[in-house]
């Protein structure tokens, strides 16, 4: 039963820190909180036994990507909002509400389950069983879903490409290629 | 537990190579842009060209006979999804050529753009050929991601960063939403498999898991759909994107979404119809009405056949829920059918717009239209069909498409859907007619940039083929073409 109080700990810290990282003003505070909030989801799926997933959780999120929001923060030189008090009309009110009431009724749903067993070949037995977590994961990642896993070295990819497209401005093609059409700028 | 690494074999590679071309063809486009002598325009265009191609050939003549799955079912070949490579690649080279005349092209034809376009292509192939849920997921991530930077790569200080970021953010959360789906149907069934989970669900159909997770899939699917009430990207999406990446969300991804439906819907969940159907009933009602009542109002005409295709979606989502109630092949085959048709009016739509087009305005409106049937008689009379077969009018496809979805929902009991669908249908009359009506019987209107399209062989043609084909769809073709189809349908159609 201490499993399920701690999971109840590490749920509710979660939702604070997850409020904390929307609702603060500063991005610092924000960036903070999502540190926690990324460290305490490491822990749920630790007692989850996906220690794999716990410890990557740790590494590349925590670690990683934080860091780059905090330079990112620290590039754009983002300071504390100053705008006055925010202002909550009725609609908005009335559609958190709905949006509450979905997550309870969805939560409800989810909850109510004929059996929380774990279904598939995938039990936590098995998977000690077989050499543990890490060994799992890679072994499936080979073999079951060679396909998808070399497709995501195309969606890495991809998304760099994007993201240099996007972020990239006409201006510092060289002048020899620049092949821009002026728009009604 | 016992890992077999998978035998990769020469058949797979040769199933799979419309998907490698596309892969191979991306990473040699994003090379061409470091060299100067191959990256010109030219160049980008005719590789392009080439590997489109290259890979329609490959498609078509890919072995198709039976359904296969190779790599634990990872990549299937099979008639389905031959069709919907094939049609996705077709329409992916009639964009491509359509963007040549355009003032984008300069922007369009260059090394990243032209690696961005394939790997999005590459991404929906990936999608309509899988059967797993993972790689369903990464062929959709892979179409979506590269759409979102194609819709804002023209020009960061205007409007196209704007409905970028609205998709952005609207679809990673519809992502989100269908990976919450897929998690929960996992968790319920143990497997990623739709083979496997068709035959798990019946066992486990009041399990609450197996229903929200149909729910999320269906939510998210709706998103990428623009199913209203999940529609409310769609219009500034639309206006915001290169008219003809407009043309690519109207009618590629439609027809890549649609599929993953009918094997998801129609296959994986068909047991449980009875929980997703009510939904999408309701999502097809509301997309039908708010898209045609919506589409009244607008000026521009992107944001109308955005609102248009808003409610095409709800025609689409009539015969899933046909498929749900019915099954047989019929439903399938009249979807398909749908596609065909809304495939191949978007795109002569749209290359028309592209045709217009200038770097001054390149938001038409009514207004632009006006009386422009004096000067460009030919291009308003196919843009005058092309409005006709949307509004479902005899003698065109979109009358026999649209038909046969009502045919296919009343056999399968859904009144109240077909009435509402024929009753949008009737209200899109208004603002579909008004195009015509502003071209061909009223005056120029005095517009700040006048368009002044330059004749153009490649739009001439390509509009011209899509109005035979319209035409011909709606009146000769359609028991041939319906026959093929049906006989596709079999192999997916579950009784």
């Amino acid at each position: 039963m201490t499993q399920l109080h701690l999971f109840y700990v590490f749920a509710a810290l979660v939702t604070f820190c997850s409020v904390m990282v929307v609702g603060s003003r500063n991005p610092v505070t924000s960036a903070v909180f999502l540190v926690f909030d990324l460290f305490l989801l490491a822990g749920i799926y630790a007692m989850m036994e996906a220690h794999f997933v716990a410890a990557i959780q740790v590494l590349v999120y925590a670690g990683a990507i934080v860091v780059l929001f905090v330079f990112v923060i620290m590039l754009l030189n983002l300071e504390q909002e100053s705008h006055g008090k925010v202002r909550v009309s009725i609609p908005d009110i009335v559609m958190m509400g709905i949006t509450g009431l979905s997550f309870v009724i969805i939560a409800f749903l989810v909850a109510r389950v004929p059996s929380m067993a774990t279904v598939g070949e995938m039990t936590p037995e098995a998977i000690a069983a077989a050499g543990g977590n890490t060994y799992v994961v890679g072994m499936v990642l080979f073999t079951k879903y060679l396909w998808p896993f070399e497709l995501a070295s195309i969606l890495i990819l991809l998304a760099m490409v994007a993201s240099i497209v996007i972020a990239k401005k006409d201006k510092a093609a060289k002048p020899g290629r620049r092949r821009t059409v002026n728009a009604n700028q | 537990m016992n890992f077999s690494f998978p035998t990769v074999t020469l058949d797979f590679y040769i199933s799979a190579l419309p998907v490698l071309i596309l892969c191979l063809g991306a990473i040699s486009a994003m090379l061409q842009s470091v060299f100067k002598k191959v990256g010109s325009e030219t160049a980008v265009f005719g590789l392009q060209i080439v590997i489109l191609i290259g890979a329609l050939l490959a498609a078509l003549l890919a072995p198709n006979s039976v359904e296969t799955a190779y790599l634990s079912g990872n990549y299937l070949t099979g008639l389905i999804t031959q069709f919907g490579q094939v049609t996705l690649l077709v329409i992916a080279i009639i964009i491509s050529i359509l963007f040549k005349d355009t003032w984008l092209k300069a922007k369009f034809f260059r090394g990243e753009i032209s690696s961005l376009y394939q790997m999005v292509i590459s991404g929906m192939l990936v999608m309509v050929s899988s059967e797993d849920l993972i790689t369903l997921f990464v062929g959709l991530e892979l179409s979506s991601i590269g759409l979102y930077a194609l819709l804002g790569y023209t020009d960061p200080t205007r409007k196209s960063q704007e409905g970028a970021i609205k998709y952005f953010v609207l679809g990673s959360f519809a992502t989100a939403l269908l990976m919450f789906g897929f998690g929960l149907l996992y968790s319920a069934t143990g497997t990623m498999r739709l083979s496997e989970i068709v035959e798990l669900v019946p066992k486990m159909a009041d399990h609450n898991w197996v229903q929200l997770g149909a729910l999320f899939a269906m939510v998210g699917l709706g998103f990428k759909l623009a199913l209203a009430p999940f529609h409310l990207w769609a219009p500034d999406a639309y206006e915001a994107a290169p008219t003809g990446i407009t043309a690519l969300m109207a009618t590629s991804v439609k027809v890549m979404i649609i599929l993953v439906a009918m094997r998801i819907f129609g296959g994986g969940l068909s047991s449980i119809y009875e929980v997703w159907m009510p939904a999408l009933m309701f999502l097809a009602v509301i997309s039908m009405i708010a898209g045609n009542v919506m589409a009244l109002v607008q000026n521009s005409l992107k944001r109308m056949l955005a609102y248009s295709s808003i409610a095409h979606s709800g025609y689409m989502a009539v015969a899933i829920c046909a498929i749900g109630n019915l099954g047989g092949e019929f439903p399938y085959a009249a979807v398909l059918y749908y596609l065909i048709g809304y495939a191949i009016i978007s795109i002569g739509s749209f290359g028309i717009l592209m045709w217009l087009e200038n770097d001054q305005n390149d938001n038409i409106t009514l207004d632009n239209l006006s009386g422009m049937a004096s000067k460009h008689p030919k291009a308003c009379f196919a843009l005058a069909v092309f409005m006709f077969a949307f509004a479902g009018m005899p003698p065109t496809v979109g009358f026999i498409s649209k038909f046969f979805v009502f045919n296919a929902a009343l056999k399968a009991n859904l009144v109240s859907l077909v009435v509402i669908g024929i009753i949008g249908s009737s209200i899109s009359l208004y603002y579909y007619l008004r195009v015509i009506v502003r071209m061909f019987m009223s005056e120029p209107v005095k517009v700040a940039a006048p368009l002044a399209p330059k004749n153009s062989v490649i739009v001439s043609l390509v509009v011209g083929v899509a109005v035979i084909l319209v035409v011909l769809l709606g009146t000769v073709l359609p028991g041939p073409v319906m026959d093929h189809l049906i006989s596709t349908s079999l192999e997916i159609a579950r009784n």
